[in-house]
């Protein structure tokens, strides 16, 4: 199902009595096709699980409007909305058995969409065997390992046939393992059902790795939507591009003149159409060549070798943190024997930003 | 033994002097009183050892009074608390304004003095010839002829007895059970609503068996607190319970003690071990119920 | 579609208004039950005994108050006398108790000796005794020892509580290991380390226990009903027992609900300052007596 969301503002008043209100969620525009897994990605308290509770019902928007499809859900209350959700902690009910917990929301149904017995079998037995959890059916949720409780949740979210499917930070409780097995699970499920699915995470890897769209907020506000790719490649603004990638951007003081970039008064880069001024430059880690004709010179200070690649820690005064890291080739070891190396800078791995509003410069 | 577990004891010393001689040794004391015949407390003396004790306490019709009034006092008010309290919490815990007020009011109960307060109870539900007592002036407004709860019919008696008992231990069941539904998790209650469960299913379903354990601690410890009943009536009806047909199984044991009937520790020793026999079973009961019903 | 389910929401929010009056309606009874004795007891106590008698049918209100009964209270019935005797007893109980408690608490949670679970296992056993079945014992103990109407043989029974123990326990276990380590390493000794650290860190649970004890000390009737039959030591509750029956003459209720009034008073201004210390500490698992 297509899902919209049009100028959507949520508004809580701060508790105290002062009466201060907090925007949780600012103007949020955002259309999301029919099948899609979007990840709402951003630090806490972004107003990504606010965004996530207006979705299902939860709460309820102070002004804007929900539509699933066509249809207009703003105040429909959750049991009417066809959501799933799962929940972080699961919120598997501890006193019934997976079979208990997975056929409850068919239970609730009433008069004409009342189920059979063998229908509500039937159902539990696909949506078992989707997610892998047929033989542990009998079982309390405290019998299970994390990763099954993920699954059950899963099932039990699943098997009413949602329109759509909330994950609020399906992986955030399990081991590092694990996640990287759930979240290939949760691909493979959304792929397999095509419900439109929307997860809530603060961990960026954990949204691209398997997004079709990410959304990236800050503070309430929409700050970019694209395929994460495409984020990743081209940041729109400062905080974007700082909070994707790992290990993260690096980010320089720097300044354009006549069109070229220069950081510590060394032009690294050319070419740019920015007016003359002082910019802040974030550099991808995999954005360094070591070239000893480069122009960006860097004091290192030790080499993690990491086989294929090796991280080079280094300083550099135009950097605003202590220190910065890049990623170069294995075979280029030998080049970095001195104490000062020299880099040239991969062009579209640099973000040039404005140093005051942070939004960005070069559009390449 | 070396130096520092020596000091341990040491440490323990107070409280196991005072607990073997108030606690331990009463407790096997009290089996050979209960099997002493004709102990005199004076002489110390005894005629011989044998079950006559018992005998003498279950045919005792004071004892059967007591253990029917206990019983029906039992049967009454364990129930109607309990599921009175959770009420009361249900409604607590779903309502934000005035909470705080509603919660101090419900526990001052608690920290009364149970014969204190007993007496106000007595003088609402009292009809003497000088005042038709206030519980009267209502029952006046129905129509309904006016009753002495104090001095009158056992079953109007019973009534005041049930009515100041649930007064005294809703307090206490109150704050459990808010306590317990507090400490539910709300994405439980979330998870539900968004499945679509009625109000109804979620409490049977949900919040019923999540305060299960809660709830079945409240019915064992209820029933044991209504078993040892005594000031409540004492409260109400004075101390000389058996001449107003109200004695309760612990006031039946003090009062053998000492008091009306002269001090008699031996009937007094069968009637408290008879009690504690009585509870012991009920609780196995509960015990035993409780694991088939709570799920965790 | 729209309109339909719009017309369901007005429902359910008016079927959720309707449910929430419900409920203050049903909780504001239940708080006019609870309060309603308290009032009376007010109330009453501040009638004029010949207007009292006069009224048959009670009415909800006076208009001229007296406190001519709350002077009746103390003077026609040694009633100053029983407070100061509960005063006492409280107190002193309450004193005793901590000192031993605090001891056996900190062997059992700090101090190794061998044995240590088997004895703690036999303590929370002792939890499981009645009252009922060892009063009787305790009764022929104090009277053999010629302690009936003294203080110490109200206080010597319950100087100890083994529930009381186990929550002090529970709380010194909380305290980090690292900190007695520490203070072994200064040479501090085991009594010091209880005084300077143990104590001001469980001082929460401790004033939870004292104003429990001292309620229940407040309030208690049945050990001192039995080994006090001098009224020169009666506590409270037994004093207020004996207004009943042989004080006032039967029929001055207003001064007998002013003292009932005087005797209430004192918990229920300790109640209101420690309310929330007293009902956590209860929530834990407190059973009552």
């Amino acid at each position: 199902m297509e899902i919209r969301l049009e100028n959507v503002t949520k508004v809580f008043a701060k508790n105290g009595k002062n009466g201060q209100e907090v925007k949780a969620v600012d103007d949020f525009n955002l259309d999301i096709p029919d099948g899609q897994l979007i990840g709402l990605l951003g630090p806490s308290g972004c107003g990504k699980s606010t965004t996530l509770n207006m979705l299902c019902g939860l709460e309820s928007p102070t002004s804007g409007k929900i539509y699933f499809a066509d249809e207009d859900v703003t105040d429909m209350p959750p049991e009417l909305r066809q959501v799933g959700m799962v929940f972080q902690n699961y919120a598997l009910y501890p006193h019934l058995s997976v079979r208990k917990n997975i056929l409850f929301p068919l239970e609730n149904l009433k008069k004409d969409k009342k189920l059979s017995k063998q229908e509500m079998e039937d159902r539990l037995n696909k949506v078992a065997n989707l997610v892998q959890i047929s033989d542990l059916l009998d079982r309390k949720p405290k019998e299970l390992s994390g990763g099954q409780q993920q699954r059950v949740a899963i099932a039990r979210a699943l098997v009413k046939m949602p329109n759509v499917l909330l994950l609020d930070e399906p992986l955030s409780n399990l081991d590092a393992r694990l996640r990287l097995n759930t979240r290939e699970e949760i691909r493979k499920i959304q792929k397999a059902t095509k419900i439109t699915t929307i997860f809530v995470t603060h961990d960026q890897e954990e949204a691209m790795s398997i997004s079709d769209q990410i959304v990236v907020m800050r503070e309430g506000r929409i700050q970019q939507v694209g395929k994460p790719q495409e984020v990743y490649d081209n940041p729109v603004n400062l905080f974007v591009a700082k909070f994707l990638g790992n290990p993260p951007i690096n980010v320089f003081e720097g300044k354009i003149e006549d069109g070229g970039l220069y950081i510590l008064n060394q032009k690294v880069l050319d070419g740019y159409k920015i007016d003359n001024q002082e910019v802040i430059v974030a550099i991808r880690p995999e954005g360094f060549i070591v070239d000893d004709n480069g122009s960006f010179i860097a004091n290192k200070q030790s080499l993690e070798v990491m086989g294929r690649e090796i991280s080079v820690v280094a300083t550099n005064d135009a950097c605003v943190t202590k220190s910065f890291r890049a990623l170069v080739q294995g075979e280029d070891i030998a080049k970095l024997a001195k104490e000062d190396i020299h880099f040239k800078l991969k062009r579209n791995k640099v973000f040039i930003f404005d140093k005051n509003d942070e939004r960005r410069l070069n559009d390449e | 033994m070396n130096k520092h577990s020596y000091k341990a004891w040491l440490y323990l010393l107070p409280a196991l002097i005072f607990l073997i001689v108030f606690l331990v040794y009463p407790l096997f004391d009290v089996f050979i009183y209960s099997l002493e015949e004709s102990y005199n407390f004076a002489s110390g003396t005894y005629t011989g050892i044998g079950s006559y004790n018992y005998e003498y306490v279950l045919h005792d019709p004071y004892f059967v009074q007591a253990v029917q009034n206990t019983f029906i006092l039992v049967i009454i008010t364990v129930p109607i608390s309990t599921i009175l309290a959770l009420i009361i919490s249900l409604g607590l815990s779903s309502i934000k304004a005035l909470r705080n007020l509603y919660q101090t009011i419900y526990f001052l109960p608690y920290v009364t003095n149970t014969l204190a307060v007993g007496l106000v109870f007595m003088i609402l539900f009292q009809k003497t010839e000088y005042s038709v007592g206030l519980v009267n002036m209502f029952l006046g407004l129905f129509d309904i002829s006016s009753i002495d709860f104090i001095n009158g019919p056992y079953w109007a008696k019973m009534f005041v007895l049930c009515f100041y008992t649930i007064w005294t231990v809703l307090p206490f069941k109150i704050l459990v059970l808010t306590g317990a539904l507090a400490s539910v998790n709300p994405d439980y209650y979330k998870a539900a609503k968004i499945d679509g469960a009625s109000k109804w299913r979620i409490f049977s379903k949900i919040t019923l068996p999540m305060i299960s354990p809660m709830l079945f601690y409240l019915v064992i410890t209820g029933f044991i607190g209504a078993f040892k009943a005594y000031s409540d009536a004492i409260a109400l009806f004075g101390t000389n319970l058996n001449a107003s047909g109200m004695n309760t199984i612990v006031g039946y044991v003090y009062d053998m003690l000492y008091g009306t009937s002269g001090g008699y520790p031996s009937y007094a020793s069968s009637a408290a071990i008879i009690l504690f026999v009585i509870v012991l079973t009920i609780t196995c009961i509960n015990l035993l119920v409780s694991k088939k019903y709570v799920h965790y | 579609m729209n309109n339909d389910f719009k017309k369901k929401q007005l429902k359910l929010e008016r079927k959720d208004k309707i449910l929430k009056i419900f409920t203050y309606i049903m909780l504001s009874i239940w708080a006019l039950i609870v309060l309603f004795p308290f009032y009376w007891m007010i109330l009453t106590s501040v009638k004029d005994y010949g207007a009292y008698n006069a009224e048959y049918v009670p009415k909800f209100f006076t208009l001229s108050p007296t406190l001519d009964n709350y002077q009746e209270a103390f003077t026609a019935v040694p009633l100053g006398n029983y407070l100061l005797n509960t005063v006492i007893f409280a107190i002193v109980t309450t004193a005793l108790m901590v000192v031993v408690i605090t001891l056996a608490a900190y062997a059992f949670a700090r101090l190794q000796f061998r044995v240590k679970n088997i004895v703690f296992t036999l303590f929370l056993a002792l939890m499981m005794i009645p009252s009922e079945l060892v009063v009787i014992t305790n009764f022929a103990s104090i009277t053999n020892w010629g302690l009936r109407n003294s203080f110490l043989g109200l206080i010597l029974p319950s100087v100890t509580s083994v529930f009381y123990i186990y929550l002090l326990k529970e709380a010194f276990e909380q305290v980090p290991d690292e900190l007695y380590k520490a203070a072994k390493v200064d040479g501090t000794s085991d009594l010091k380390y209880l005084l300077k650290v143990m104590i001001p860190i469980c001082k929460p649970t401790l004033i939870t226990i004292i104003i429990l004890k001292i309620i229940e000390c407040w309030n208690s009737y049945v050990w001192p009903r039995l080994i006090t039959d001098d009224p020169a030591y009666y506590l409270v509750s037994n004093g207020i027992q004996e207004i009943r029956e042989n004080g006032f003459g039967r029929e001055n209720i207003p001064a007998m609900m002013a003292a009932v009034v005087v005797i209430s008073i004192p918990l229920i201004i300790l109640f209101l300052i420690f309310r929330k210390k007293i009902m956590s500490g209860l929530a834990k698992g407190g059973i009552k007596g």
